[in-house]
């Protein structure tokens, strides 16, 4: 089964068109690497896998249903992208993991299970109630991490997660994915320059190059 | 002291009301894209500017024995000038708050969508991340209002006991030749002016 499937899609930027995908299909309950140069279009086309953005012209489909603007939001709710540079919230780090179960309508005990299992997955367990802008980079990206992983989502989106870490983070969130993947039957997309963290993931490369994507390595 | 109390509860219920409906509108208009936006940010824009006497005039018609909501019995009570003061405060409310809320960072909302959160929560968390600008938004609105004389003249009669505010009371006193009161009344709303930037300054600097 795949995850998604993409027909003729053009995303379009400031009237002018940054990436165009005639055909491409992402399997279910594997991980697919994006491999490309900066400004080939990975990112763009993240987003428009977390259905944060539309395409100008085109067909997507999630797990078989066509995405239109009435079931986007609905849709959402089962993709998680986790941004270069990730975004916290204005307070604790359990605070920031509770945020996405709320939005869930998760119930308050299952929501206080949750945070700490993500907490100890990523290793904050013990910075749970520092304000989040407290943390450093490593830290911040992991605490982003455990805030996806917290919702279990069915398809998971990285956009280049250890490009903007040290290299003692960097193995630490590699690890955590690589945990992750081996326990979860999720669908993940990773845009990542790094190939070797591609491979010990067991991921299909992606190529996007110049705007468009093409399979294989 | 009754003149500070009323002009007190007067301008702080105005407020109130028109952050009510100004701050989500300020948020909407903000973040929606929608045909007519540049319009809307236009006229709240103008709205800023808005002259206390033509707000007092427009309500004076609506609440006036003869006007609309004249069964109300409002025209020269407290609620009056609230009504008033509202419309006032309501444009420099919803102004600023898309003045803050278009300040915040790009990826607040992309992360708020990503993490499954609704429009009314997106909201909320806009709000409360941008909460330093929406609050400034406020204490504009409360000084715009506190410091008014037309509408609280208009629509308020300027009753004392009852509809007398510090503004009125301080344009009655000057008219009467008692231009110490008048000035001591002044350095009152001036202190209620510095009190309240300063429980702000003091606000801001315990929120992180």
């Amino acid at each position: 089964m795949n995850a998604y499937t993409l027909h003729d899609i053009r995303i379009g930027h400031d009237g002018r068109t940054v990436l165009t995908i005639p055909e491409l299909a992402i399997p279910a309950g594997a991980v697919t690497a994006l491999l490309g140069e900066n400004g080939a279009g990975k990112s763009t086309l993240l987003h428009l896998l977390a259905l944060l953005t539309a395409p100008a012209h085109g067909r997507l489909t999630l797990f078989g249903e066509a995405v239109t603007a009435r079931n986007r939001a609905r849709l959402r709710k089962g993709v998680s992208l986790l941004l270069q540079t990730p975004y916290l919230f204005n307070r604790s780090v359990a605070g920031n993991v509770a945020w996405g179960l709320k939005a869930h309508g998760m119930g308050r005990a299952e929501r206080g299970e949750r945070v700490r299992e993500a907490l100890a997955w990523t290793g904050l367990e013990k910075l749970a109630e520092r304000p989040a802008h407290a943390l450093s980079g490593g830290e911040a990206q992991r605490l982003a991490l455990a805030r996806l992983l917290a919702l279990r989502p069915r398809v998971v989106l990285l956009d280049e997660p250890t490009a903007h870490v040290d290299a003692a983070s960097r193995a630490r969130i590699e690890a955590i994915l690589e945990n992750w993947v081996r326990e979860h039957q999720a669908t993940v997309l990773l845009a990542t320059h790094d190939a070797p963290l591609a491979e010990r993931l067991g991921a299909r490369p992606l190529r996007v190059a110049d705007g468009t994507t093409l399979s294989g390595p | 002291m009754g003149i500070v109390w009323t002009s007190l509860w007067i301008a702080a219920t105005a407020t109130a009301l028109a952050a009510l409906i100004g701050v989500p509108a300020g948020v909407l208009v903000a973040l929606a894209r929608f045909r007519g936006r540049g319009a809307v940010l236009l006229g709240l824009n103008t709205l800023m500017a808005l002259p206390t006497v033509v707000v007092g005039l427009f309500v004076y018609g609506l609440i006036s024995r003869q006007g609309p909501l004249g069964e109300w019995g409002l025209l020269f009570t407290p609620a009056g000038i609230v009504l008033g003061e509202c419309i006032l405060a309501l444009p420099i409310i919803a102004n600023l708050t898309v003045t803050a809320v278009t300040a915040l960072d790009p990826r607040l909302l992309a992360t708020c969508r990503t993490l499954g959160g609704g429009p009314a929560r997106v909201g909320l968390a806009v709000v409360l991340e941008g909460r330093h600008g929406v609050l400034a938004a406020l204490v504009a609105g409360f000084g715009r209002v506190v410091a008014e004389v037309g509408v609280a003249m208009m629509l308020g009669g300027n009753i004392r006991w009852y509809t007398r505010t510090m503004t009125t009371a301080i344009a009655l006193e000057t008219s009467k030749g008692e231009f110490v009161l008048g000035l001591a009344l002044g350095l009152a709303l001036l202190g209620v002016a510095f009190a309240v930037n300063a429980a702000l300054f003091t606000l801001r600097g315990r929120t992180p």
